[in-house]
């Protein structure tokens, strides 16, 4: 692990997630202003700085008067709990499959890959619909609804990775040498398997966030008036030209994380990398 | 049953990008003359061309197939009904120039001579019988239309131009009703519709048609009212408002329908506008089976005294609409009751109200389509600023109109209670009676027997009593959380003179495009 | 463990003899027949266990007498296990039956529309492969200099545009300020641009992602240091070793995101009113209206089937590893 923190992208970028973690976490360092006060008198204040702009609201107010960094800062919790959670999820769920699947072969292989196959053929968006239809729009059922949205992808990479290093050498050898599945899949296999899924996972991180907006953008993100990053930029793009204020923080807030976790995605990579060649 | 279909289904369905009301875009703008005022030659027609934008398009071009009222604007203008709309609502010759009451449940038509559908043949009463016919067949395409024409069952002809009409129960909105009945060539009934069949009397002919995409339009010159300026029109779907908005300040789009209300404020600086009323209330309902609370008249009463009205309008409805006086219709309706006022805004006296009841901890989740979310999101606002919990809970089309017209989970349903296409309270039947086991969104006996009283009367003066007593019932007991009355807005260029007819849809005919 | 010299070790592999061609295309055929049928089943369900199109149909004035005798006609009314084998029974037939609400057969509109989606597709995987794939090589070629970083950074970043606010903002710059870019329709080359664009912004992005990592990775391992220490170039053992190395999770990737193109174009559709399938898919899902909602995603199905295919059997050509185990 301190081997890992040394790397600067790697601790440039947990710092970096840490920090927005606490803040997001705790708002009320920054700002007192609840995320769902509306104060239709003072819609669309621009930031402090600005001509018109009050120090009551640092980062300005949206369309219906509420103050941008306060939902700035709470909409981050949605996404980031959507966003690594799903992710996370996600990755381990594929990475798992992708394994067994990969490295055993035979039905089971056929069972993942067929379903695989039927999920990749399934519009997710008919099942976010009937799901949302059903059940309603429950933060708990978004970052479900996500993850199973983002497994096929590590899952279709560590198996064809899997796979196509059953064929190695040194892993004939091993088998050879009697090593266990599970000792081979651990020393041999998953870290191979790492590099891919990490970067997978840093990009899913941010794609699942842009999805939860787009889920807003279709009426089916998280309940109004809760903040997300993902649907304060669908509220906030009819403003683009008159009020850019409203897409500028959640968007800087969003671009941010992606940019850390991104950071520390290559990083880790990095970082495993380096042991792969000294082996 | 007539229904309250046309805002929740204008609005909403845009709002799901389902609905579809055309926005106009000028592909061409030669204009051979000045559109002046000439009469119906040909030689004497201009050949301005216009392209009018809109989140949505008719779901078909058959009209009696049309899934929702987004379909108005294509369907006046290719087809005609027996009677119109004017501007100020009152009823007016089209295919029927003369009417009168046989007895209570007849109604004698002399139709118009010399009018010719876009395929050639004449119109006349075995046209209006058979358009009658095909839409009481019980074939479900229709059934949208059918929910309109409530006690009307059959058409009987007496000569080539004159028909009776004849209801099954006195029906004091007949030619309310009778506006909604776009008559098709008959000889089109029983093929399948397309652009090549499809055929009326409209100033305009169908000419292309792409579904959910565009319909093209073409001056029919021998129509009984042709289009002098407006030579070809295009109506085109563009779903998402602020791409509409971006085509029509691009030009590309002539006139623009849909957008949000502030969204159309924004581009007030720059393009024409046009703000006829939408006909329509919003409201939240409140639902006492969800929410045993809303029983008690002093807490419906305390919720509306929540809402700052004037400030709701100002930005929940862009600017564009009226604050309530507390009572669904609008002055100018039958039974607009001049007496009735709105509820102050008094969040304190709100408070104590609540206190009074003996309420606390109340929770009052908020369900809604995407298109009223900003709407809602104001409402969930003021109820928080009186301690009230809330939320808005959005659901799709389907599954909103499930919640709408049988049960809803949730205590307040906010939707806008059309009554502009038949211009009348019967058009609002959600506090009327109710089917057993349907959930009731006001519950006063009073005010479904005052209803059906309305449905039958056919003297004004005695309905115009009914329906003011039911607006004061419901504004005494506070029956339902006042939003405010809406109005339309389409946003267009300048060079494109607007009219708009007695629906507040636009009348290519009527349009002046400017050279 | 041990049947390691058999297809089955490496999933559905593609066979080498001749022989194994027939049996190739037989296995995919019964691929295709359970996926379809997986799908349309799990879909027949999930859509009726959530809304009922009758109110959509009969419209929101109907009563309830109307609803039920709209529901009656549309033989909503049967037992769920029976209307599910009529479909079964239907769709075996390839009859998908007419839309509920407009009429039209429903896999005609599907079909109708299905070119300009595929279209929109395949310009868009076309573009960002070929742009994607130089700058991910580039990244990693230089990935420990300002170039490499900056690349990867930037790729990140525009990953993190969702494609809703992307595409807003190129109909405004290109489309009204510069006025280049028609803002809405379909038909011509030139209302490609900006849907492209919007598209392929992110895919570029994950491509360039994949393939940098892909390279990397393969930088790092043994074949490619034995081939640099037997003389070959580095450009060659880039362009040769390394990015065949990456072309693996390229190709799993690619395979996917056509997938997600047909599908999950439907907000670029809305943007740029563009006539595809993903926005009729959703209108006819928010309505309810069965018919189009199966007819569509069953031509999706065997389309994603089918390019699956084509990606496996790439990937077959492409790996030298596993046309070892064939």
């Amino acid at each position: 692990m301190s081997r890992l923190l040394r790397q600067p992208a790697v601790a440039v970028g947990l710092l970096g997630l840490l920090a927005l973690l606490v803040l997001v976490s705790f708002p009320g360092l920054v700002t007192d202003h609840g995320p769902n006060t509306q104060t239709l008198s003072q819609r669309l204040v621009p930031p402090a700085w600005m001509d018109g702009g009050s120090s009551e609201h640092l980062l300005g107010t949206d369309h219906l008067g509420r103050d941008i960094a306060a939902r700035t800062l709470h909409g981050g919790r949605v996404s980031l709990l959507v966003g690594f959670v799903a992710a996370t999820a996600a990755s381990v769920l594929g990475i798992l499959l992708g394994l067994v699947a990969g490295y055993r072969g035979g039905w089971v292989d056929r069972v993942v890959t067929e379903a695989a196959n039927v999920w990749l053929a399934f519009p997710f968006l008919v099942l976010a619909i009937a799901t949302v239809a059903v059940v309603g729009s429950d933060l708990s059922v978004l970052v479900v609804l996500l993850a199973v949205a983002a497994w096929v992808t590590p899952t279709a990479i560590t198996r064809a990775a899997t796979a196509s290093l059953r064929g190695e050498d040194y892993v004939h050898a091993a088998i050879g040498m009697g090593a266990s599945d599970t000792h081979i899949l651990r020393s041999h296999v998953l870290r191979t398997v790492m590099a891919p899924n990490l970067v997978v996972w840093t990009l899913t991180v941010g794609t699942l966030v842009v999805i939860e907006g787009a889920l807003s953008f279709l009426g089916l993100g998280v309940r109004p008036p809760t903040a997300s990053w993902g649907s304060m930029l669908n509220d906030g793009r009819a403003y683009l030209e008159t009020a850019w204020w409203l897409v500028a923080f959640p968007g800087a807030a969003l671009t941010l994380t992606v940019a850390l976790t991104n950071l520390l995605g290559d990083g880790l990579r990095d970082a495993l990398d380096v042991r792969t060649e000294s082996r | 049953m007539p229904d309250f279909t046309p805002t929740l289904t204008r609005r909403g369905l845009m709002g799901l990008g389902l609905g579809a009301v055309a926005a106009w875009t000028l592909a061409s703008c030669g204009t051979d003359d000045d559109g002046g005022s000439g009469s119906g030659g040909g030689a004497a027609l201009s050949a301005a061309a216009i392209t009018l934008g809109s989140t949505a398009i008719t779901s078909a071009i058959d009209p009696h197939a049309a899934t929702s009222n987004v379909g108005r604007t294509y369907a006046i203008n290719v087809f005609d009904s027996l009677v119109d709309f004017d501007g100020d609502g009152r009823i007016v010759a089209s295919l029927a120039t003369d009417w009168t009451r046989v007895d209570e449940t007849t109604l004698e038509l002399t139709l118009r001579e010399g009018v010719t559908f876009h395929s050639g043949a004449a119109f006349d009463a075995q046209a209006v019988k058979a358009n009658v016919e095909r839409i009481l067949s019980g074939d479900p395409a229709y059934s949208l239309l059918v929910g309109r024409l409530g006690p009307i069952s059959k058409v009987e002809v007496v000569d080539a131009r004159t028909v009776r009409v004849i209801t099954s129960a006195p029906d004091p909105i007949l030619l309310n009703r009778l506006t909604m009945i776009d008559i098709v060539d008959p000889a089109t009934i029983g093929k399948e519709v397309t652009v090549e069949t499809i055929s009326g009397t409209g100033p305009f002919k169908v000419v292309g048609y792409k579904p959910d995409q565009e319909v093209r339009l073409e001056r029919y010159a021998d129509a009984w009212q042709p289009s002098e300026s407006i030579a070809t029109a295009t109506l085109v779907a563009i779903s998402d408002p602020s791409s509409l908005a971006i085509a029509v300040r691009a030009g590309e789009v002539d006139t623009a329908f849909g957008l949000a209300p502030d969204q159309v404020a924004q581009l007030q600086g720059t393009l024409d506008l046009e703000t006829p009323s939408a006909g329509s209330c919003a409201i939240c309902s409140l639902i006492p089976d969800a929410e045993p609370a809303l029983a008690d008249p002093r807490v419906r009463r305390a919720l509306n005294m929540a809402i700052n009205h004037e400030e709701f309008v100002e930005v929940g409805l862009g600017g564009y609409g009226e604050v309530s006086t507390g009572q669904l219709l609008q002055p100018g309706y039958l039974g607009y009751d001049d007496s009735l006022e709105g509820f102050p805004y008094d969040p304190d006296g709100a408070k104590e109200l609540l206190a009074e009841a003996g309420v606390t901890d109340l929770e009052l989740p908020i369900v809604t389509t995407a298109f009223f979310k900003a709407q809602a999101e104001i409402v969930v606002g003021y109820l928080e600023a009186i301690g009230v919990k809330s939320r808005v809970e959005l659901q799709d089309l389907s599954a909103f109109l499930g919640t709408l017209l049988s049960k809803s989970e949730f205590p307040l349903v906010y939707w806008q209670t059309d009554y502009f296409d038949l211009q009348d309270i019967l058009s609002v039947t959600r506090f009327g009676p109710q089917q057993p086991g349907t959930q009731l969104h006001f519950e006063n006996p009073r005010y479904a027997e005052l209803y059906q009283e309305a449905t039958v009367e056919l003297d004004d003066d005695k309905r115009a009593a009914a329906i003011k007593e039911m607006a004061g019932l419901l504004n005494e007991e506070a029956g339902v959380l006042f939003l405010g009355w809406p109005k339309l807005a389409y946003v267009h260029a300048r060079d494109v003179d607007l009219l708009l007819g007695g629906e507040s849809l636009i009348n290519l005919q009527k349009v002046v495009r400017s050279a | 463990m041990s049947d390691l010299a058999t297809p089955e070790a490496v999933g559905t592999r593609g066979p080498t003899a001749a022989g194994g061609v027939l049996r190739s295309a037989l296995v995919w055929v019964l691929r295709l027949l359970v996926v379809t049928l997986g799908i349309l089943t799990i879909l027949f369900f999930l859509l009726r266990l959530s809304g009922d199109p009758a109110a959509v149909v009969a419209g929101a004035g109907a009563t309830d007498a109307q609803v039920e005798q709209v529901r009656v006609s549309l033989g909503l009314d049967q037992p769920l296990l029976t209307q599910y084998a009529q479909f079964l029974a239907d769709t075996a037939r390839l009859d998908f039956g007419s839309s509920l609400l407009t009429d039209q057969p429903a896999l005609g509109m599907v079909l109708d529309r299905m070119p300009a989606t595929l279209l929109l597709a395949a310009i868009t995987i076309v573009v960002s492969t070929l742009i994607g794939v130089p700058l991910g090589v580039l990244a990693a070629a230089r990935h420990r200099r300002t170039t490499g970083r900056l690349l990867s950074l930037l790729a990140a970043l525009l990953q993190a545009v969702p494609s809703f606010l992307l595409g807003i903002l190129l109909l405004l710059v290109l489309g009204l300020h510069l006025g280049w870019l028609p803002t809405y329709g379909s038909g011509t080359p030139v209302h490609l641009v900006l849907p492209v664009a919007t598209l392929a912004a992110i895919t570029i992005a994950r491509i360039v992602r994949l393939t940098r990592s892909g390279v990397l990775q393969a930088l790092g391992q043994e074949f490619t240091g034995a081939a640099l220490a037997r003389g070959a170039t580095r450009r060659r053992v880039l362009w040769n070793h390394a990015l065949r190395n990456a072309l693996v999770p390229l190709t799993a990737f690619v395979t996917i995101e056509v997938a997600h193109l047909i599908s999950g174009a439907v907000i670029v559709e809305s943007l740029f009113a563009y006539d595809g399938v993903g926005r009729q898919l959703v209108d006819s899902i928010f309505r309810r209206d069965y018919p189009v909602v199966q007819a569509t995603v069953f031509v999706i199905a065997v389309l994603v089937v089918l390019i699956s295919a084509a990606g496996d059997l790439l990937l077959h050509r492409l790996d030298p590893r596993m046309r070892r185990e064939a």
